[in-house]
């Protein structure tokens, strides 16, 4: 029989948080040296860690086992989740982070982990994020702009003396 | 003063004075050898994000050389409105 005390502890919000800030860290670094694949890949991944860090802060019964947080890696749903617990509110300061979460989810996807930094650019391109005019450096600088728009939101949200 | 206390302190104190940060506010912890965290300031205003983080480790870069990268983990670069936003957010409900 497994021994259940050395079964992984179950992820919290601090874990999701502290892993979010290190992977926008991360992001940055690979962004500096021009490593554009892997520093997208990676500030988006801190997005959707920032994100799953608030709806774990804010929801009693995903703290308490009886909700899952699986929600794949769907950005737009996580981002939906959030909204459905009052958190967020359109047509006020909130706008920016609703904007960059839909921003990020257009041009980050799981598989990315997988691919050439070559592959990540020519997707961009059919998605004209990358043109003759704007180049993959442009395009992930703004990206990761986007990401820290989401992270630093999120972070604030769970300094939220309100939040349980 | 431990050593973690020390560690926060020094870098507040690099910042502050190499970004000449106006009314900086600091949100930091240190996680094992790293200080990582946020900082508040206008400074900030009128800047992206990865231009934040440029003049963040250039200065980081300038104060420790090659020991920037072991000191110092993840810094957030929030204006006073974005950091504020939380506040704001109470009152709206």
């Amino acid at each position: 029989m497994a021994d259940e005390s050395k079964k992984p502890k179950a992820m919290g919000e601090a874990d999701y948080r502290k892993g979010a800030l290190d992977r926008i860290g991360e992001s940055f670094i690979l962004l500096r040296n021009e490593a554009f694949g892997g520093s997208a890949y990676l500030a988006g991944r801190g997005a959707e860690g920032a994100l799953r860090a608030v709806l774990w802060k804010a929801d009693p019964e995903i703290q308490q086992g009886k909700k899952s947080l699986d929600t794949g890696h769907d950005l737009r749903k996580l981002l939906t989740n959030v909204r459905n617990l009052g958190l967020l509110h359109a047509g006020g300061p909130d706008d920016p982070l609703i904007t960059a979460v839909q921003r990020v989810a257009r041009l980050w996807y799981n598989n990315m982990r997988f691919e050439s930094s070559r592959a990540v650019e020519t997707r961009w391109y059919q998605l004209g994020e990358v043109t003759g005019k704007r180049t993959i450096k442009q395009a992930a600088s703004e990206f990761y702009d986007a990401c820290s728009v989401v992270i630093k939101r999120c972070e604030a949200l769970c300094q939220k003396s309100r939040m349980p | 003063m431990s050593k973690v206390q020390d560690a926060v302190v020094e870098i507040q104190s690099a910042l502050t004075k190499r970004l000449k940060l106006e009314a900086p506010r600091f949100a930091l912890e240190s996680a094992g050898s790293k200080v990582s965290g946020s900082i508040i300031s206008d400074s900030f205003k009128g800047m992206a994000d990865s231009e934040r983080q440029r003049r963040i480790w250039d200065a980081l870069d300038e104060e420790y050389g090659a020991e920037s990268v072991h000191r110092a983990g993840t810094f957030l670069a929030f204006t006073p409105d974005e950091w504020d936003l939380s506040e704001d957010s109470d009152s709206r409900d």
